[in-house]
């Protein structure tokens, strides 16, 4: 299967994705920010961690 | 002096190295079981959160499952540590120093994986039994897209479990000979067609995890009050 993303780039993108999701849920609990803002951040960072091993 | 030897002897070099990747994923593992821990999930529309069954307290076993596990170990120690980048490489691409101390020292743990993989048989049961208590929710028969993603990720568990290299060791891989061996004829067959799964593990493996957080974030947005839970089929 053809590969797109280089292998070095393969964990920090998946720790960005991660990262992303869990800190979202961390300052949607505590803040309270928007809940666009908490669907289009944890939308993006679970695309990332998909795209980090998918792609 | 000893004791330091003793130190060297026991923990791998892997783990002494300043890798900022390698730190950053133990940081990422303690958030995030931390945060399924300060932020549990109850029942949601008659779902039950994977991560919470049967309890949460049985994600270190399965995380272990998941660490020492083949498909995961291949990735780690090419994309945490570094080394071995490939199969035909030997050394480190930025360092000639080390050679690859996998199974050796502290990642002998990894040889548990055999083990571990009864806590995931255990556990197995749970996930169908949460996909029929769904099915069920409010006392009348309905398939919603929550009980299809859990069932799919039972599914894909089952088939990650079911082709994993420690089943195939003993669905007959320890057998020497089939001829001389008790139901020789059937446990190769068995054998060959777990051998099937087994190439396609570590697909199994990634897209078990993929599903299993995906419908983590699914009920937590169903619990937020987002409008997700779509409604397939009702039976009165």
């Amino acid at each position: 299967m053809r590969r797109y993303i280089p292998a070095r780039y393969r964990y920090p993108l998946f720790f960005i994705g991660l990262m992303m999701i869990i800190t979202t849920g961390i300052i949607y609990k505590f803040i309270r920010i928007q809940m666009t803002m908490v669907e289009v951040s944890v939308v993006i960072g679970f695309l990332i961690f998909a795209a980090s091993f998918a792609l | 002096m000893k004791n330091e030897n003793l130190f060297l002897q026991i923990v791998p070099s892997e783990l002494l190295e300043p890798n900022w990747r390698l730190w950053s994923f133990i940081a990422l593992l303690i958030l995030g079981m931390g945060t399924l821990l300060m932020f549990p999930m109850g029942k949601v529309n008659g779902y039950i959160d994977p991560f919470y069954a049967p309890t949460v307290l049985v994600v270190p076993i399965a995380g272990l499952f998941r660490l020492t596990c083949y498909a995961y170990r291949k990735d780690y120690h090419k994309h945490l540590f570094r080394h071995p980048n490939s199969c035909t490489l030997s050394i480190r691409g930025d360092s000639t120093m080390r050679g690859y101390s996998g199974e050796t020292k502290l990642f002998r743990i990894e040889n548990l994986h055999r083990y571990f993989v009864y806590a995931g048989i255990a556990i197995l049961p749970f996930f169908y039994y949460d996909f029929m208590i769904s099915l069920m929710y409010g006392g009348i028969f309905s398939l919603r897209l929550g009980s299809v993603l859990l069932l799919l990720n039972a599914v894909l568990i089952t088939l990650w479990i079911s082709s994993c290299h420690a089943i195939r060791h003993l669905a007959g891989g320890r057998t020497d000979c089939y001829g001389c061996a008790f139901a020789g004829r059937q446990r190769k067959s068995l054998f060959n067609k777990q051998s099937f799964l087994n190439a396609h593990h570590e697909l199994f493996a990634w897209l078990s995890l993929l599903v299993i957080i995906g419908i983590d974030l699914y009920l937590r947005g169903l619990s937020a009050g987002l409008p997700l839970d779509l409604n397939i089929l009702k039976l009165l």
